[in-house]
């Protein structure tokens, strides 16, 4: 059956269309299929090459485009197919040559007046909605008429119920709400649709519904001049009855009635007023021969009944006003549970039903992503995976992990959602298991699965967003960006996941999440800097130097100082301390910078606060600027944890905990988070839980350092000194730093092998002859645990003189139990602002 | 022969680098390879159509190998940005990567003749199904099409062996 789901991929790209791959990959079963998967994704890249050739020379084009449709060309598009006649002209399904994507081209026949057809654009185009077919554009050429506009694929809501027979109320009320939807945006646009019907609205296979075939424009001349049915395709069936009288024109009112009868046409398979022939539906009009709904289908809810014979009322004034007034009826239906059977599909659920994976839940998607639906969680959670790379160039991989990066920024900047970090995802970066699965682990709602492609000097990217829990595929958009745009492309995502979720968003939301087009140049360094410090292990150096690069070509790149600032913070020696001094100046004069373009850069706040956590003791002003990070970014687990941290040292153990405990629940895949926390229970003396969380990092970063080390001085603190030396052996193990090498030797000190300890500080001492430094402020505390009190406190005031970072958790810190109940002790805490 | 130059054209600019098309006009060179070609066509067995085209792409992919060594000049150094594209690249390498497409053309000559056909007739030169139903004997387009599909999940699994 994989071979079934690999040719439906293939013959995909042999007609030129686009190829879902997540869902593609999702449903093969072996490494060996999934290979010849990706290959056929570069085979892909390649067939696109070779369209783009196509507008480098396109073939001579002898014969009309309307009249031989194969491979001709009309304009910029390359005719590919007819996929509809019509009495105005013809529908090709076309290619774009220049944004490289399919369109549908509506080419009209000579006869028509072009002026005309580029009014009728005009007018199509001025309409923008989610439910209506989007128009890209009009011309004349060569004395041709056309307009192009959005290709759907789908079935019409007509096919539906031929097939499938009358729909539930739950799907016709989710089907005509969007509908509703749709035409109210038409008339709002001072338009009538006047060709409201079930083969006019398509149901794509996201669910998404579509209503088409816009700009009829007119009365249906045809259908009053004919006495037949056969030759109108049903249309006259959904005249409303004052159409029928001679001179009259359609209004506002005639669409809703139409509406009517589709609604009536989802929910019985009939009309409510029917005939063989035009003459007969008029005389069943005049006889006033009407079938009442709840006569037709007499189970069906009230409400749903009251609305759709108030859309039929013969009499126009009692139909309801606007579309909006059918919404809100419609959406009180309360259809029977169990006859809502709107199935979602996945957009590859062609393959997936070929391969009997990818298992259909019957859970309702649709709901939530009405805006009249019932109210959605207040806050949602979604992951952005790994962007795959289909460039077919690997040295391309920076730019996919680079716009990771920054559209998770962009989508963190939306207040009401979740966002993990790059951290916490990238792990699934060729993860193929379900998305239920994926969902789970990182304990979020929707996940965003993205790829980027590149066609000569146009970058594609695609996205689509998932429901986790059923792993429906729930929207899909493919940009085309000239390489200048990926950033802005991101930003514009962001914005259409925001619609497509139903989200409402703050002026201050929708203006941070506009990017103008940048030099490609700094784009290039800042994606570059960007994958470097998302990486693991980050790489600050390169990136640094990058990000430099980014902001000298375009110096009104915020995130671009931002990202510097941050990364330079990395850069410190933290265990240095006088000599930082200036170089924290330098780094807050960066984040300012940042700030003074874009204030609610949640990256700059949070460089600003550790500037003043970490370098001013300015703790007051630190907790300022972590919030406003949250406030204007809640998802950024960086600056939860930061500021954990933060209360933390301040003695603020509950607000510590609870920051640090979402900010594990946000990136429970981050070890970070987990051992950050860990060290907050352990200066609460919760020794248990602050063991757990470190075993629970060991496991996400098995041999990390931090993992062990933070182990290591929770035994020390319940006097397992033998298990925090081995412990404390793990960690330098793994890294040699310094300061764990103290902490083994403090070990050793307390279990009382005084021999052993004499050896690490021997080492120690040789360390720092080498010219390598270390926190001095370990050396207090074995000082302290040997009773050699006077030097402890020596020793600490100078690591307060040379502001060590350490000494900040001190007052809370179990080591310095011992110094704690000198009077010293006070002093010490006077000087760094840590008194209470 | 007049209705195949185009598209031979169009392919045969897709595989010369920037700086070789400056130089040379290439509607010219396939046009002048075309007429040498035919001009030798008295030693070749035509089995249809599609054999043909084979025969006059291999010819014309020849001359641009030829062409290509002759006007290939000192390199310069690469620009330094990767965004933009080197002048010594083909516009399909520019597409698609030089690695991804030299595997391609590997993979490509190791399939059998009726299978590389059918890719490079879809997929490079842009033949409509009925075209190709035409030039490989299928009965018909939708039989074509089955032909391009199946022949390019073959392709992928060729390429996966690099």
């Amino acid at each position: 059956m994989a071979d079934d789901v690999l040719l439906y991929a293939a013959g995909r790209i042999a007609d030129g269309e686009v190829v879902d791959w997540v869902s593609i990959t999702s449903t093969l079963p072996s490494d060996v299929e999934r290979g010849v998967a990706d290959e056929l994704a570069v085979l892909a890249q390649i067939a696109a090459g070779h369209r783009q050739l196509h507008q480098l020379l396109p073939v001579a084009v002898d014969t009309p485009p309307n009249l031989m449709p194969d491979r001709a060309r009309w304009g910029h598009l390359d005719l590919l197919n007819i996929v509809g006649n019509g009495s105005y002209g013809t529908v090709y399904r076309a290619w774009d040559t220049r944004l490289e994507r399919l369109v549908a081209l509506k080419l009209f026949h000579g006869a028509s007046d072009p002026n005309a057809v580029m009014q009728e654009g005009r007018m199509l185009a001025r309409v923008r909605h989610e439910n209506v077919v989007t128009v890209y554009g009009a011309d004349v050429i060569d004395g041709v008429a056309g307009i192009w506009m959005e290709l759907i694929h789908g079935r019409t809501l007509d096919h539906i119920v031929k097939r499938q027979g009358p729909m539930s109320v739950g799907d016709a009320v989710a089907a005509g709400a969007d509908v509703a939807r749709a035409l109210g945006a038409v008339h709002a646009a001072q338009l009538l649709h006047c060709d409201v019907k079930a083969q006019n609205v398509v149901r794509e296979a996201t669910g998404r519904v579509v209503l088409m075939d816009l700009g009829a424009g007119t009365v249906l001349p045809e259908a009053r001049d004919s006495d037949q049915l056969s030759d109108v395709t049903g249309t006259p069936r959904y005249m409303a009855p004052e159409l029928f009288r001679a001179g009259a024109v359609a209004t506002k009112a005639t669409d809703i009635y139409s509406f009517g009868v589709l609604l009536y046409y989802l929910v019985s398979g009939r009309f409510p007023v029917d005939g063989k022939s035009l003459g007969q539906l008029k005389q069943a009009h005049l006889d006033r021969r009407a079938t009442p709904l709840d006569k037709a289908c007499p189970d069906l809810p009230a409400a749903f009944l009251t609305v759709v014979a108030r859309m039929l009322d013969r009499d126009p004034a009692q139909r309801p006003d606007s579309t909006a007034e059918v919404v809100s009826a419609l959406v009180s239906v309360e259809a029977p549970v169990a006859e809502t059977t709107v199935k979602p599909r996945s957009i590859g659920w062609a393959a997936a039903a070929a391969v009997g994976v990818g298992v259909v839940a019957l859970a309702l998607v649709r709901p939530m992503l009405l805006p009249s639906a019932p109210p959605a969680p207040a806050v949602r959670s979604i992951a952005v995976l790994p962007i795959r790379n289909l460039t077919g160039d690997p040295s391309k991989a920076y730019v996919a992990d680079g716009l990771t990066e920054v559209l998770i920024s962009n989508l963190a900047r939306i207040r009401s959602l979740r966002v993990p970090s790059f951290a916490a995802v990238a792990s699934f970066r060729n993860a193929e298991e379900p998305p239920a699965e994926t969902g789970r682990k990182l304990g979020v709602d929707l996940l965003l699965a993205g790829s980027l492609a590149q066609v000569d000097t146009t970058v594609r990217i695609a996205v689509t967003l998932i429901d986790a829990a059923t792993g429906h595929a729930l929207w899909g958009e493919e940009l085309s960006r000239e390489p200048s745009g990926m950033l802005s492309a991101q930003a514009e995502i962001a914005r259409l996941v925001a619609d497509r979720l139903a989200l409402s968003l703050s002026q201050e939301e929708i203006r941070s999440l506009t990017q103008r087009a940048i030099d490609p140049r700094a784009q290039d360094a800042y994606l570059n800097g960007v994958a470097l410090i998302a990486g693991s292990p980050s790489r600050d150096t390169d990136a640094a130097r990058y990000f430099r690069t980014a902001v000298e070509i375009e110096p009104r790149l915020a995130q671009g100082w931002a990202d510097l600032a941050l990364t330079e913070i990395r850069l410190l020696d933290l265990s240095v301390g006088v000599a930082r001094a200036e170089r924290a100046d330098f780094i807050r004069g960066l984040a300012d910078h940042a700030l003074t373009m874009d204030p609610d850069l949640a990256s700059a706040h949070v460089a600003v606060g550790t500037v003043q956590f970490y370098f001013d003791w300015d703790f007051a002003a630190a907790e300022r600027s972590f919030r406003r990070a949250l406030t204007v970014e809640p998802s950024n687990g960086f600056a939860r944890q930061r500021f954990s941290m933060l209360l933390a040292a301040l003695g603020r153990f509950r607000e510590a905990i609870e920051l640090g405990s979402e900010a594990e629940r946000l990136e429970p895949q981050v070890a970070n988070r987990a051992t950050s926390l860990g060290m907050v229970h352990y200066y609460a003396r919760e020794y248990e839980k602050a063991i757990a969380l470190h075993e629970r990092s060991l496991v996400l970063a098995p041999n990390s350092g931090v993992g062990h080390s933070g182990l290591g001085r929770v035994y020390m603190a319940q006097g397992r000194h033998d298990e925090a030396i081995a412990e404390f052996k793990l960690a330098i193990a793994s890294s040699p730093y310094p300061a764990w090498i103290v902490e083994l030797a403090q070990a050793y000190a307390a279990a009382g092998r005084t021999a052993e300890t004499q050896e690490v500080l021997a080492e120690l001492a040789q360390i720092q002859r080498a010219g390598r430094t270390f926190s001095v402020d370990n050396l207090a505390y074995i000082a302290a645990s040997e009773g050699r009190l006077d030097a402890a406190f020596d020793i600490l005031d100078g690591a307060v003189d040379q502001r060590l970072l350490n000494l900040l958790w001190i007052n809370v810190d179990p080591r310095a139990d011992e110094l704690r109940r000198d009077r010293r002790f006070d002093r010490v805490i006077g000087r760094l602002g840590l008194r209470p | 022969m007049d209705r195949y130059l185009p598209r031979l054209s169009r392919w045969a600019s897709g595989r010369l680098p920037q700086w070789a098309r400056d130089l040379s006009d290439t509607d010219d060179l396939v046009q002048d390879t075309l007429i040498r070609s035919v001009a030798n066509l008295g030693h070749f067995e035509a089995r249809g159509e599609g054999a043909l085209q084979a025969y006059l792409r291999g010819a014309v992919m020849n001359r641009i190998r030829d062409e290509i060594r002759r006007k290939r000049r000192v390199p310069t150094a690469g620009p330094l940005d990767s965004t933009i594209p080197s002048e010594g690249r083909s516009p399909l390498e520019t597409a698609i990567g030089a690695e991804a497409l030299a595997k391609y053309d590997r993979a490509l000559e190791r399939l059998d003749a009726e299978t590389r056909e059918a890719v490079i007739g879809r997929i490079e030169m842009g033949c409509s199904y009925a075209e190709l139903a035409e030039a490989m004997g299928k009965p018909s387009a939708d039989a074509a099409r089955m032909t391009v599909s199946r022949a390019l999940v073959r392709l992928a699994e060729e390429m996966r062996h690099g």
